[in-house]
């Protein structure tokens, strides 16, 4: 081409200079030729000469990246004038080259003369590229596409799509950089790909005159192309799509809740986050049934690991002790995968802690919230202790001395006794029990929350090192009034048996921190991940029992104090060794409860007024404390295998969790030794006082005395040590078509004794359970859809055995009475472990990478679940036991949808809405162990039939604002079972809509508004056809405000 | 319908000691083949765990009960006697108390001279209410805590009491004669005391005659369906019910005294069928005739004399009540008056003496009332005093006074387990079955 070039001697150039095409590219450009030579009239020699310009077409991408420059063409021009031939001689880019060779063929010459003969020539033509002036209307973005390394992905491709549908392709350069500008307003997608890496979806709002950046991390394969770079690489998740992504990535059913979408519901922990996803309820604002499932078929992981749990009788994790704050995002997989542990039916929750940042980060919030009908009402609390604001209340609150270093029972000495008391130290120790039994009225303040998070990174000689801690903390007030009935039959006819009319003030306060430092050097990758989190409860509740049938009404009252912590360290490393990827994590966790200085008493009300009662029980003081500590080591060791279709592996690995818990209480009562003398109309506070504890002389027919009621089963310790070991194998079998199989082998031994805790000549009552189980699992993924476009359809098919074993004291013959249900159980030295079988199928699309379409269908199968029986006794109440069902089956479709809904019309960019429903049938055949239960099919206990939750939602990126409103509901589930042939007990369906207003504000501010349970729908129980039970929390109202430090750069 | 009124010789029972079986030397087996060596400790025998042999409690020492002693293994037939004048002690330390198994009998004939006496470890002086359990009989007769009609039903008793309940209506759990229980009644498991005496599903096999229960801290007697027939029954201050009883008891009782001292207590008779399911079956249907029941004014507790709801039924024969804050009777619930209705349920021959006779309840939703009720029955009469002797709960004097309109106008029903006598109340104004083996000490 050079030497074309140089013979032509009278080449010269020419050109034009392509100035502002108006962004529809139908529009002709205005365009004149500049500087085109002066046609010369005849007979000499004359090159080729211009008599018609052409406009090249504006290609999309070029004049999204305001390319500018010149491209020149060495042109063939025959004897007729036209362009035969265009030659790039100086390239500006290769879109923009081809957009000035289309325009080129369109140009109009003279030929050349030679020797007066219109001959072929050619001639250099060159076209400028000037990009039109931004329009104040449009916007510009910069997107980095960068590794898990944070390091510049040269080579990707971004394509975008706009808010008229309309798409473009734009190249990256090889800084990782691509710049797009002149962007029309509104919700745009995007998708970045790049080969060996997944495609990464992301959504963003263009405003006018604005340049935004945004840095687009891409994954590497599952089964990366020549590097193997697999688990070390955590997931970053700034925005709704990511998720949408990991989701579309996994090999089984999950869904997956991204901080940004917990923020957008204004969720402060993870367990009311949990209450948006598809198939998830959460009973008791603590636990998670998944698909519909009791919580003793969730298993919950942190960061993979396995957790402890600060629950007295369950293993179950409560998640309320996690507040968003913390996390990066909670993912819950419903399939089944040898890599997880298996003891859970529903489905694993994951959660995840925030990750390194890749900027320094640092950010602080403050919120607050009224709440109606409890904010700045009074509330009757007993006396705390100063730290009580920071959770720490347990000191004010413990065991006087003299008590707590009792080596036996506090009971009077008998006549032929060596153990017990004598009077005189019985009224000792009754009188060093602190008099805190009179509740003062106290101010429930509005709501507070505050969080601060701050990390960075440092680049270090090839080490890249990176800190980030979080800190939150929120106090808050709630306050309950309700009702709550007891039915009996009477014929036909239920009739109310008693009927308590209840008022609760309590004190939530969290105070929660996470620390992660990490180190990656080269191919490997050491994380560690320090979780503290506290959370306390101070609580009154006040009842009036009214007992028609029974025999007197009594007004009560409980004040109670719990603190929970569940402390959480973790060490994980991924890295290379070889041709083979390693990934080995440990953590070590620690929860612990306290129960400090719980009262209850009770007075009787009777014609003449209010007495204190004098039955032992009738007054209480419990201790109650529980430790439970973790020790989980997993390693994972992956090969890559070469398929004809894509990369393929094999793993194995292994874990081992060692379980310890151990659990104490003690419980106390002041009893009447004869109340002659002592006004019972008074404040219990005026009763309990040294005048009348301990007898003032022989034959005192007037005092109390304290006495200890710990029972014999109020103390145990359980062990468990699972071991497993897995191997499976992920194989693309056809382009489109991905297997997944594996098999699992899980090891258990679990054991309680249970003992009695001032007589250890007394051999304690041991149980235990062994159990090996294999268990398969199988899952395939077949892409229906294009599979390198964002848009995919994906099906799913999976299968996968898990199990469900007894919780500790389901193992105990030691009957043990349940402080929080009120409720004796006999555990059953029998039970089995359970097995469920679970088959899923599911069909997924992705619309665009922001949007998801899915529908999907289940069933379980249970063989030997353990299900909770009711004993037949004639005490008070029913005893309650646990026993293999024969079976049970669940099966279950749900359908889940997130759309913007610009596609409809162009006015509703911004507007999305997202919503998921579950439907469920389960039935439980329990044979023979129907027992006295009035049912002997129904439901699953905490079954709902359906779970609806819907969002709506708007971002109105121009000004910095967003709006989303959230909706959710669930069927109508089982209680409590009924006995006796008592109807089984709903809980009704409960509406709830929250709203959530977020603004920007200038130098980095945010101020959200939400406002909570508008509807304010009384929470409901049905027995058969009565209302046992309903209350209101009431609305609230809040604001928050958030400062983000200004990145740098 | 009048029933006609018998006048037959009363018979005094009380004088007969010659019953009271002496028991061979075997006390408490030394051979160590099923009972216990006496395992003195601090002058007293110390009993717990489970005894799976018959064993023999002889009075020359004192018995402490450990934890929770328990006789017979729920199978085999194992009997526990007692000798007249034996004193078994609950250990208050380590809840104290003793159940007899399925299968297993108590053979406990005392005599009005030498009673057997279950009692607090604590000093005399320093004793109350709830200081050890209590005694437990645990038997094979119905009961219909199923509620759905399960034969042979079976109920877990809570505190660890044990199994009870079957089909044996017959069932035979020993004898219980002559036997104090005292000052019992602690809490066994959160929220549940225990009674004096508990009879769950104790079969009419079983005697039981001259007990009395003082200064517990739950229910003097209770019965858990079964059918046991009980005789000469003294309650006195116990801080709950008198007799409770639930789940289908169908026994007998004549003669009892509920007697509430004045600082707790709640009903003196109070009872349920299934308090769930208030048409189970078989249905609470006892018989009571002659009883004294003394409430006290000053309880700060409301109270009635007999609180029938829930579905019992029951017939209430020759019952002198007085001194209940709320009211002498009250019924509760459309199913317990149907009984009243149909003719299983009735009273006669009562005389109440209580400032409010029948419960006032505003909100009573029932077809029928107590006063109907009241008035249907054969010869209740409301009286203005009952004419005691003394109702001082230290020292009472349970014999109709003179003038007392408990002397003469009673009737007795025609079943063989009563003594037809003529009088109301327990008492016939002359003789004190009461006398020599019972108690009154406050402490």
């Amino acid at each position: 081409m050079k030497l074309l070039l140089c013979t032509l001697a009278w080449a010269q150039e020419t050109g034009e200079t392509i100035p502002s095409p108006t962004p529809p590219p139908t529009t002709e450009p205005a365009g004149s030729p500049a500087g085109a030579p002066s046609p010369a009239e005849v007979p000499a020699d004359a090159p080729p000469r211009l008599l018609e310009g052409a406009t090249p077409t504006w290609p999309p991408a070029a004049l999204l990246q305001r390319v500018a420059g010149k491209v020149v063409l060495q042109l063939k021009i025959d004897t007729g004038g036209a362009v035969t031939e265009a030659l790039v001689v100086t390239s500006l880019r290769e879109d923009v080259d081809a957009a000035a060779v289309e325009a080129a063929k369109r140009l109009r010459f003279a030929p050349a003369i030679v020797g007066g003969i219109p001959t072929e020539g050619m001639v250099n033509y060159g076209f400028v590229f000037t990009p039109p002036p931004v329009a104040p209307t449009q916007g510009a973005v910069q997107f980095r596409i960068v590794d898990a390394d944070d390091l510049e992905l040269p080579g990707a491709a971004v394509r975008l799509t706009g808010p008229d549908g309309s798409s473009v392709l734009l190249p990256v350069g090889d800084n990782g950089l691509v710049d797009a500008s002149g962007l029309d307003p509104g919700a745009w997608t995007g998708v970045a790909e790049r080969d060996g890496f997944q495609p990464a979806g992301f959504s963003f709002n263009v405003s006018a005159g604005q340049l935004q950046e945004a840095t687009i991390p891409l994954l590497p394969n599952t089964a990366p192309d020549d590097e193997v770079l697999v688990i070390g690489v955590r997931q970053r998740w700034a925005e709704v799509e990511a998720p949408l992504a990991e989701r579309r990535e996994a090999t089984v059913v999950a869904e997956v809740i991204s901080a940004t979408q917990m923020s957008r519901t204004g969720d402060s922990d993870a367990a009311s986050a949990m209450k948006r996803v598809t198939g998830l309820t959460v009973v008791g604002g603590r636990y998670v049934y998944v698909r519909g499932l009791g919580d003793r078929y969730s298993l919950t992981l942190l960061n993979g690991s396995t957790l402890p749990s600060p629950e007295p009788e369950k293993r179950v994790v409560p998640l309320d002790l996690f507040p968003t704050a913390l996390l990066d995002g909670v993912r819950v997989e419903k399939g089944v995968t040898a890599d997880r542990p298996a003891e859970f039916g529903g489905g694993i929750v994951e959660l995840r802690t925030r990750n390194l940042p890749e900027e320094p980060l640092f950010q602080v919030g403050i919120s607050g919230a009224w709440t109606g009908g409890t904010t700045l009402q009074k509330a009757a609390m007993a006396p705390g202790g100063p730290t009580d604001f920071l959770t720490y209340g347990a000191a004010a609150r413990s065991l006087p001395a003299a008590l707590s270093t009792t080596q036996e029972a506090v009971r009077p000495q008998g006549i032929f006794s060596e153990a017990g008391y004598s009077a005189a130290e019985l009224e000792e120790l009754g009188e060093a029990v602190s008099n805190r039994w009179d509740t003062t009225e106290r101010t429930m303040l509005p709501d507070l929350g505050l969080q601060v998070v701050a990390g960075r990174s440092w680049t270090l000689g090839g080490a890249t090192l990176g800190a980030l801690g979080a800190l939150s903390y929120n106090n808050a007030w709630d306050h309950e009034v309700g009702s709550r009935s007891v039915y009996s039959l009477d014929g036909d006819e239920l009739t109310l048996k008693r009927e308590t009319d209840f008022e609760e003030f309590s004190n939530p306060v969290r105070l929660a921190g996470v620390l992660a430092l990490g180190a990656s050097w080269g191919e490997r990758e050491i994380l560690s991940t320090t979780l503290f989190n506290r959370s306390s409860l101070s609580s009154t509740v006040l009842w009036q029992a009214n007992d028609p049938t029974g025999s007197g009404d009594s007004q009560n009252t409980r004040t109670s104090w719990e603190e929970r912590q569940l402390l959480f360290q973790q060490l994980s490393t991924h890295q290379l060794v070889g041709p083979l990827w390693l990934d080995a994590r440990y953590a070590y966790s620690l929860a612990t409860r306290q129960e400090p200085d719980r009262r209850e008493y009770s007075y009787l009300i009777t014609e003449e007024g209010e007495f204190l009662s004098q039955k032992g029980s009738w007054n209480e003081i419990l201790y109650g404390g529980l430790k439970d500590q973790n020790h989980d080591i997993g390693l994972d060791l992956g090969l890559p295998l070469k398929m004809p279709h894509g990369e393929g592996n094999i793993k194995v690995g292994g874990q081992l969790v060692m379980r310890d818990r151990g659990s104490s209480s003690r419980r106390f009562s002041y009893e009447f030794r004869g109340s002659d003398g002592i006004d019972l109309s008074l404040p219990i506070g005026q009763v309990l006082t040294p005048e009348y504890i301990g007898a003032e002389s022989e034959g005192d027919t007037g005092y109390l005395q304290l006495i200890e009621y710990t029972s014999n089963s109020d103390d145990y310790q359980a062990k468990q040590l699972m071991g497993a070991a897995y191997l499976m194998s992920e194989l693309p079998l056809l382009e489109r078509w991905k297997l997944q199989g594996g098999l699992r082998m899980e090891s258990s031994n679990q054991s309680v004794r249970t003992f009695e805790q001032f007589d250890t000549s007394k051999t304690p009552v041991q149980a235990e359970l062994d159990t090996l189980d294999f268990l398969p699992s199988l899952s395939t993924t077949f892409a229906l859809g294009k599979s390198v476009e964002a848009e995919e359809l994906l099906l799913r098919l999976g299968y996968g055995r898990t199990l469900s074993r007894p919780e500790f004291r389901e193992l105990s013959e030691v009957p043990y009475y349940d402080y929080r249900t009120g409720r004796t159980y006999i555990g059953n030295p029998d039970l089995q472990r359970a097995l469920i079988d679970s088959f899923d199928l599911r069909l997924e699309w992705y619309p665009r990478p922001s949007e998801a379409w899915s529908v999907g269908v289940f069933a379980k199968i249970f063989q030997d679940p353990i299900e909770s029986v009711v004993e037949v006794s004639a005490v008070s109440g029913s005893v309650g036991s646990f026993a293999n069902a024969k079976g049970a089956t669940n099966l279950g479709a749900e359908v889940e949808l997130r759309q913007y809904l610009d596609p409809l019309h162009e006015a509703l960019a911004g507007l999305y809405v997202a919503g998921n429903a579950s439907f469920i049938w389960s039935q439980v055949d329990l044979g023979e162990l129907e027992g006295n239960q009035t049912s002997s099919t129904r439901p699953l206990q905490g079954q709902s039939p359906y779970v609806v939750n819907g969002q709506i939602g708007y971002d109105l990126e121009a000004t910095g604002t967003g709006i989303t409103t959230v909706y959710n509901v669930f069927g109508p589930r089982i209680i409590e079972v009924g006995s006796s042939g008592i109807p089984d007990s709903y809980e009704l369906p409960v509406h709830r809509l929250d709203l959530m207003i977020s603004q920007e504000l200038p130098a980095g501010f945010r101020i959200n508004l939400k406002a909570s349970n508008l509807l304010d729908w009384p929470s409901r129980q049905r027995t058969g056809s009565a209302i046992s039970e309903e209350s209101r929390e009431g609305w609230s109202a809040g604001l928050g405000l958030r400062w983000d430090a200004p990145k740098k750069e | 319908m009048r029933t006609t009124l018998f006048f037959a010789l009363s018979l005094i029972v009380a004088c007969d000691g010659g019953e009271a079986k002496d028991s061979d030397s075997n006390a408490v087996d030394d051979s160590g083949g099923g009972g216990t060596d006496c395992v003195e400790e601090n002058g007293a025998c110390i009993l717990s765990g489970t005894y799976t042999e018959d064993m023999t409690l002889t009075a020359d020492k004192n018995w402490l009960l450990r934890s929770r002693v328990q006789i017979g293994d729920d199978t085999n037939p194992v009997t526990l006697t007692i000798e007249p004048g034996t004193t078994i002690y609950g250990e208050g330390a380590s809840t104290g108390m003793l159940v007899i198994a399925r299968s297993a009998k108590i053979n406990a004939v005392g005599t009005a001279s030498a009673p057997i006496v279950f009692t607090s470890d604590q000093a005399v002086g320093s004793r109350a209410r709830g200081q050890w359990g209590g005694l437990v009989i645990n038997g094979r007769a119905p009961i219909n805590a199923c509620a759905d009609g399960t034969p042979d039903c079976e109920a877990e008793g809570e505190g660890g009491m044990g199994k009870y309940g079957g089909s044996d209506d017959t069932d035979n759990s020993g004898t219980l004669k002559y036997v104090r229980i005292e000052f019992g009644g602690i809490e066994v498991s959160p929220d549940n005391e225990i009674n004096g005496l508990s009879l769950q599903a104790v079969g009419s096999g079983t005697t039981i005659d001259y007990i009395q229960v003082h200064q517990n801290l739950d229910d003097g007697i209770e019965w858990w369906g079964g059918s046991v027939d009980v005789k000469h029954v003294l309650i006195t201050g116990v801080g709950d019910d008198g007799l409770d009883w639930d789940f289908g008891y169908h026994g007998r009782v004549q003669y009892a005294v509920v007697h509430q001292a004045g600082d707790v207590g709640n009903n003196a008779l109070e009872g349920d069928n299934n308090p769930d399911v208030y048409d189970a079956s078989p249905t609470s249907a006892p018989t009571f005739s002659h009883l004294t029941l003394i409430g006290s004014t000053t309880i700060p507790e409301d109270n009635f004399g007999i609180l029938a709801r829930r579905g019992t039924a029951g017939q209430f024969w020759n019952v002198a009540a007085m001194d209940f804050t709320v009211g002498c009777l009250a019924i509760r619930d459309q199913e317990t008056f149907d009984h009243y209705t149909a003719g299983d349920s009735a009273f006669a021959h009562a005389r109440f003496a209580c400032a409010q006779t029948f419960e006032e309840d505003a909100a009573e939703t029932e077809t029928v009332t107590e006063d109907e009720v009241f008035a249907d029955g054969t010869d209740n009469q409301v009286v203005s005093d009952l004419k005691l002797g003394s109702t001082d709960f230290a020292s009472p004097n349970y014999q109709p006074g003179a003038g007392s309109p408990l002397l003469v106008g009673g009737g007795t029903p025609t079943n063989p387990f009563f003594d037809q006598v003529t009088y109301i109340g327990a008492f016939d104004g002359t003789t004190d079955w009461t006398a020599g083996w019972t108690t009154h000490a406050l402490n």
